[in-house]
């Protein structure tokens, strides 16, 4: 199969699995048990307001019916308007809060991959021994860290104890670059503001090293049993045959191929940092997607609510799609 | 059989090495907090939802945990929320395998087209952040243990049907069930007989490692504030009560119902990591 | 002379046990000179062979003896000095070229590394002695950017041993070259290691479980049988007139294709676990002239006639 092929295949094949999770979506906001305008308003509310709001919603017309206003709506990029404040389009508001969620889940993707690399080789080097079995447990222990009580502990050593670090938001009042991408680090470095790329940097550590500790304990043990099952394939020994120096076996070669099937799995990854990320944010008070959408929760605020898990939906499903694009590119075998 | 051998045990135990260890460690932390759940009322000095101090006292004689912002025993309100997550955790997990098992089951013995869509529609849901789906199914049905329960076994229905339906796959391939079958038996007695003895020991598995996963979602849920409602004891809403009172060096109402939290997932996950080593182990020899 | 192993000992420390899986072997090689080794599976054969670059993996550990590459002892080296003689000195061919090579880059860029690491040339210098390597196995230029998935068994094995000369080793230890590989590309390697000692005078050390092709390419044979060398003499003298019993059995299953009926003849029984080697020689149980004092004592080696025979029947 030729790449283009390939692509075009990996394409449609992320249709269903789009079309399932925005019916999915739909299932949990229209079907489960109990009305949503209830839920919204809360039950004391006059049946003849219950009604109106059905009626704007369009939660009176058939279940089937309101299924194709919703996909129709989606096909035409429409998440609806905000109940609150406003009611401004729910796809503005998430562009707002999303370039905050994705700096986060960047940084916090960098620190698990850095923390998983270095611990998983570690282990995989010394498979068997001593450092092995300290980074299981490592991988074990920093797994089960609760990130809000990890996130308040850092905060406390590292803001005020310290001093180092600020202990949440952003970046400071005054300080935000331009917005062209929206992620405050790379603006600041487009828009060439120094001061602006040490701050955002500064409140983004924090928050950030949070998020990858936790999930550098996944990345340990692939980096570990790839690295293991790698090192002892033919290839390597024979490269050793070759005269080739150790540390150039090991880069070049054995870890090349041992990152190859953790790629593969970059999506599922993916969706645990979003999953982590809304717990980082509320503890860090991070203007992101997750403090959105637990904010509109309080305030019942259903079009948005909807809106956000539906464009949850479309980005899981647009990343396990760039991650299996990117193996295609990588894996030469996959190709042909 | 009442001699209980205890030095036979702990001998395999110190065999097994490391995952002995992780094991024991794991099913300890676990008895604890049973123990604690199911005691609450003997072990708790106080009635966990009355105000019985002043507002965040450090930790003294009288209140061994210190209290909460609103007065509360921290320590009683950390055993009697042990109480709460076991509850959901428990009704949850036989919820998502009452569902994911049959079906995993089902889909990986009749095959064909059916499993394919099952597979699809749960490999979808697999791939959706699990705290973020827990969520959005909270945020609809409202607070409270039922509501909770039915969240966070959602999130974890997938699981459960792909270990199980990847196991009947394997098995299926196996000579035995082919054995079975020429010998005429019936598909329902070779999947009681053959294929579920041997799915048993995987369950065991990933049931403790799913469990401490869930034990992080239903922590998140209700620092979220998205989980059972306000006077009943919950750790991770407890955390987040504490949390304003944090930074000014108040640490007590945060750092405890947070170890808990912690220890009782870090139990699982040694339990299941011990298990899965031991027991995989031994299907090699 | 090139090559000598005294008295090797190489045993792996198994959870099971310790397998002594070569002991005792010594033998001698000179230039250009064409040594086969075959036994059956398991006889240690390849771990003599990784033994001689000093590349036993674990838990395998030379445990005694000496290996000389003209008078410097590889066991004494250091792990930097033995990867000046690895691939420089020494090169290796290993049985199956699918795994052999690094799937994730291109060959070309893989004879390139390896002729850098240890020659001091440019860039562009080493891919031009690649591009010649490849030719000179048989392997047309535009070749140099494929990736390994994209070749025949055949031509990985080619790159092989392309890898294997481009830094002139003076000798080439093949494991079982073309056994993943059909009859006719066999013979086509088989020539070009022919040609590569006429050539260039590289030592090889062909090891195989085929006896029938080491008789027609190597100049001298060394049998092992559960971790000894039995018998080592030319190809001539060990075909007209094999001295173990062990070789004779070998020859005897060596399909003739002048008899009418061909039935592969395999000698009865099996070789021994080597957890637990038969006390006394440990072809005994297999040997059809197995004498008292074979059940009893490990049988010395001897020299008969300029031969090395490991057999009682041969006297102390
Ligand atoms: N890595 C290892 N660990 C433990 N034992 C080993 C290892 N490699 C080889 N052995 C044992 O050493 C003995 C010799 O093995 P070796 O691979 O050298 O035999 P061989 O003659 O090359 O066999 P084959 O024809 O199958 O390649 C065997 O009994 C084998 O089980
Ligand atoms: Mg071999």
């Amino acid at each position: 199969m030729s790449l283009r092929a390939y692509i075009i295949a990996r394409i449609l094949m992320t249709i269903p699995m789009i079309l399932i999770l925005l019916t999915l979506v739909f299932l949990v906001m229209r079907v489960l048990p109990g009305n949503p305008v209830i839920a919204i308003v809360g039950m004391k509310a006059s049946p003849e307001y219950i009604k109106k709001l059905e009626h704007q919603l369009g939660l009176d017309k058939p279940l089937w019916q309101q299924y194709i206003d919703y996909l129709a709506d989606l096909l035409r990029g429409d998440l609806g308007k905000s109940m609150i404040w406003g009611k401004r389009p729910v796809i503005q508001e998430i562009m707002d809060h999303f370039p905050a969620t994705l700096e986060l889940t960047i940084g916090g993707f960098l620190v698990s991959v850095l923390l998983g690399l270095a611990t998983g080789m570690v282990a995989g080097i010394r498979s068997g021994g001593k450092l092995d079995a300290s980074m299981r447990i490592y991988s074990i222990v920093v797994y089960s860290l609760f990130i809000p009580l990890l996130g308040m502990m850092l905060q406390l050593v590292f803001g005020v104890w310290l001093h180092l670090l600020p202990v949440g938001g952003r970046i400071d009042p005054g300080l935000e670059p331009p917005t062209i991408t929206g992620l405050y680090v790379l603006d600041s470095i487009l828009s060439l503001k120094m001061d602006s790329l040490a701050n955002s940097l500064a409140h983004l550590a924090l928050p950030s090293f949070t998020l990858g500790l936790v999930l550098s304990g996944i990345y340990t043990r692939l980096v570990r049993s790839s690295l293991i099952e790698v090192l002892g394939q033919d290839f390597i020994r024979a490269c050793k045959a070759r005269g080739l120096l150790g540390r150039s076996i090991l880069f070049k070669h054995a870890l090349k191929n041992a990152l190859i099937p953790i790629l593969t799995m970059m999506g599922l990854q993916f969706a645990l940092l979003l999953a982590g990320a809304v717990l980082t944010e509320t503890t860090f008070s991070w203007p992101g997607m997750g403090t959105f959408l637990v904010e509109r929760i309080t305030y019942r605020d259903f079009t948005t609510i909807q809106g956000s898990i539906v464009f949850y939906a479309l980005f899981v499903a647009l990343v396990s799609l760039v991650v299996d694009l990117v193996y295609a590119y990588i894996d030469p075998r996959i190709r042909y | 059989m009442r001699t209980f051998n205890f030095s036979r045990l702990l001998n395999s135990v110190r065999e097994a090495g490391l995952d002995g260890y992780m094991m024991v460690i794991g099913i300890i932390i676990i008895s604890v907090v049973l123990i604690m759940a199911v005691f609450a009322e003997f072990i708790a000095p106080y009635d966990p939802i009355k105000t019985v101090g002043m507002p965040v006292t450090p930790p003294s004689p009288e209140f061994p945990w210190g209290t909460d912002t609103i007065g509360r025993d921290v320590f009683s309100r950390v055993v009697y929320g042990s109480r709460t997550i076991m509850i959901v955790i428990l009704m949850s997990t036989a919820l998502s395998m009452a569902v994911g098992i049959p079906l995993g089951l089902l889909s990986g013995y009749v095959g064909g087209l059916l499993d394919r869509t099952l597979s699809l529609i749960m490999d979808s849901i697999y791939a959706f952040p699990g705290l973020i789906l827990a969520i959005a199914v909270a945020a609809m049905l409202g607070p409270g243990i039922y509501n909770t329960s039915i969240s966070l076994a959602v999130v974890y229905i997938p699981t459960y049907f792909r270990m199980v339906r990847g196991q009947v796959l394997s098995l299926r391939e196996q000579l035995f069930v082919e054995a079975a079958r020429a010998l005429g038996a019936t598909d329902l007695r070779i999947l009681r007989k053959y294929i579920f003895p041997n799915v048993f020991f995987i369950i065991a598995v990933v049931f403790s490692l799913n469990v401490a996963d869930a034990i992080l979602t239903e922590a998140g849920l209700s620092f979220l504030g998205l989980s059972v409602s306000a006077p009943t004891p919950d750790w991770g809403f407890d955390l987040k009560n504490g949390q304003r009172y944090f930074l000014s060096g108040k640490w007590w109402p945060v750092v405890f119902p947070g170890i808990m939290i912690i220890l009782l997932a870090l139990g699982f996950g040694l339990l299941g990591e011990g298990l899965n080593k031991i027991l995989g182990q031994k299907e090699v020899r | 002379m090139l090559l000598e192993v005294k008295d090797l000992h190489v045993y792996y420390y198994t959870k099971r046990g310790v397998v002594r899986a070569v002991e005792g072997v010594s033998f001698q090689l000179d230039h250009a000179e064409i040594m086969g080794i075959v036994g059956e599976s398991g006889s240690g054969k390849s771990t003599l062979g990784l033994a001689i670059m000093n590349l036993v993996p674990s838990p395998g550990r030379i445990v005694k003896g000496s290996i000389r590459l003209e008078g410097k002892d590889l066991t004494k080296m250091s792990e930097k000095e033995l990867r000046k003689v690895r691939g420089k000195e020494v090169a290796m061919v290993f049985q199956d070229p699918m795994t052999s090579l690094d799937p994730l880059m291109r060959i070309g860029d893989q004879i390139v590394e390896t002729i850098l690491a240890h020659e001091d040339l440019s860039k562009e210098e080493a891919r031009k002695r690649a591009l010649e390597l490849l030719e000179e196995v048989g392997i047309s230029k535009d070749r140099f950017n494929d990736y390994p998935h994209q070749l025949s068994g055949g031509m990985r094995q080619r790159v092989m041993i392309a890898m294997a000369v481009s830094l002139n080793p003076k000798l080439i230890i093949a494991d079982e070259p073309t056994t993943a590989l059909d009859v006719i590309v066999q013979d086509q390697i088989m020539e070009l290691f022919s040609k590569l000692r006429d050539e260039f005078g590289v030592a090889i050390i062909l090891i195989s479980h085929d006896l029938a092709l080491e008789l027609e390419v190597s100049d001298k044979i060394g049998v092992m049988y559960a971790g000894w060398l039995v018998e080592l003499s030319s190809s001539g003298e060990l075909a007209e007139n094999p001295l173990n019993p062990y070789t004779r059995e070998l020859l005897k299953a060596i399909p003739n294709v002048e008899l009418e009926e061909q039935k592969l003849v395999s000698i009865p029984g099996s070789p021994p676990d080597l957890h637990d080697p038969p006390h006394g020689c440990r072809f005994h149980p297999r040997c059809p002239d197995a004498m008292q004092v074979c059940y009893r004592e490990e049988p010395p080696t001897k020299v008969v006639d300029g031969r090395l025979v490991k057999c009682w029947l041969y006297g102390r």
